[in-house]
């Protein structure tokens, strides 16, 4: 999944099965399936708690437009790219198991 | 069967014929257990077999070859056992030396330098702990494991003060450096951990020790645990917590030389 297809309301997950400790605003997260060891920059680990499977980035986008004083659009894009690139890293619950999530809800 | 030689909780009998035994002997003097009695959990043997050298443990061939790379193989299983000889602790791929104040521990892959940076410290006066693996103990103490250095040829230059008595008539294409022949010398008792350097090799660079945050810090140190995948979320844990006593950097250096005396300067002897 890249970052055009984290819509607005997909409410990403970080997976549960990963290592991790927070460091002076510093998430460290350690990858069992891989091996590897991921340092999350400070946006990263200030979101990374709240990618719950529960939050849409509309929603994160809100809190983040509040606390940060940015633009909500310019926030939603910055939250995409950021689920694209945890995505990547492989670091979010498998798309398929959010599918349902997918649908915006009235 | 009583063990003659420890390395860290794995106890070891040595075997060979009689070239194999001394230069096994010679090399492994840095294990040589002052005051045996455990039972041997292991038995390594080095023989000369027709113009072959073959190292094995247990039995089991680890290489038949050149000697130096025969006797490199079966450093490595030994250094394999003793990691997971001591449990549940975290234990980090790194050189470490000490100074008054406490141990400067050097992540690094391997071919990062660690042994030659390593060597130079302690050629400068800094206690050695070990070339290879650092168990971190409760409290954030570094367990020493004070094997033989093993250095490379692309390093006997910059060590070239520390040449070796030639064990086997310049067959053996690395150096095994007993470290307590090194002017800085060996410790035996645990000492805590103040700083932690990631040695980052940069041609021609003059060399440079640049801070890095806590989580840098963890994040190298996980990135570096042997046993990251066995202890997962403990070992994250203990780190952060280690974390809080050590002062990191980056490393920069275009030489062993300058980055040991950067190094120097900043824990002081």
């Amino acid at each position: 999944m890249n970052g055009a297809e984290w819509p607005r309301w997909s409410r990403p997950c970080r997976r549960r099965d990963l290592a991790e400790v927070a460091v002076d605003g510093e998430c460290v997260v350690f990858d069992h399936l891989t091996g590897r060891v991921h340092r999350l920059d400070g946006v990263a680990s200030a979101i990374w708690p709240f990618l719950d499977g529960s939050t849409t980035l509309e929603q994160l986008a809100s809190d983040v437009s509040y606390v940060w004083g940015l633009d909500v659009d310019l926030a939603v894009d910055q939250l995409q790219r950021l689920a694209s690139s945890l995505a990547a890293a492989h670091l979010l619950e498998a798309a398929t198991e959010m599918a349902d999530d997918h649908a915006p809800r009235s | 069967m009583i063990a003659t030689h420890r390395a860290l909780d794995h106890h070891f009998l040595l075997e060979g014929d009689s070239g194999g035994i001394a230069l096994l002997v010679a090399v492994c003097s840095p294990l040589a257990d002052r005051s045996p009695g455990s039972p041997a959990d292991a038995v390594y043997r080095l023989e000369h077999l027709g113009g072959s050298w073959r190292s094995s443990r247990d039995g089991h061939v680890l290489h038949d070859g050149e000697a130096g790379v025969a006797l490199s193989h079966l450093i490595t299983s030994v250094n394999t056992q003793a990691i997971a000889s001591v449990g549940p602790l975290p234990v980090v791929h790194c050189g470490a030396v000490a100074g008054r104040s406490g141990v400067v521990l050097l992540p690094g892959s391997p071919g990062a330098g660690k042994s030659t940076l390593t060597c130079a410290l302690v050629a400068r006066g800094f206690a050695y702990l070990t070339d290879e693996a650092a168990p971190l103990l409760e409290g954030g103490m570094v367990r020493p494991y004070p094997k033989p250095i093993v250095v490379g040829p692309g390093s006997f230059e910059v060590l070239a003060d520390l040449r070796p008595c030639d064990l086997a008539g310049g067959s053996l294409g690395l150096w095994f450096l007993d470290p307590s022949g090194l002017p800085g010398g060996t410790t035996s008792d645990p000492l805590p951990l103040r700083w932690v350097a990631l040695p980052q090799f940069s041609a021609g660079a003059s060399a440079q020790l640049i801070p890095i945050s806590r989580g840098e810090i963890v994040a190298a140190l996980a990135s570096n645990l042997f046993n990251l995948q066995a202890l997962g979320q403990e070992a994250l844990d203990a780190l952060e917590q280690i974390s809080r006593q050590v002062r990191g950097y980056r490393l920069v250096h275009g030489s062993a030389t300058d980055a040991a005396a950067a190094i120097g300067e900043l824990v002081g002897l």
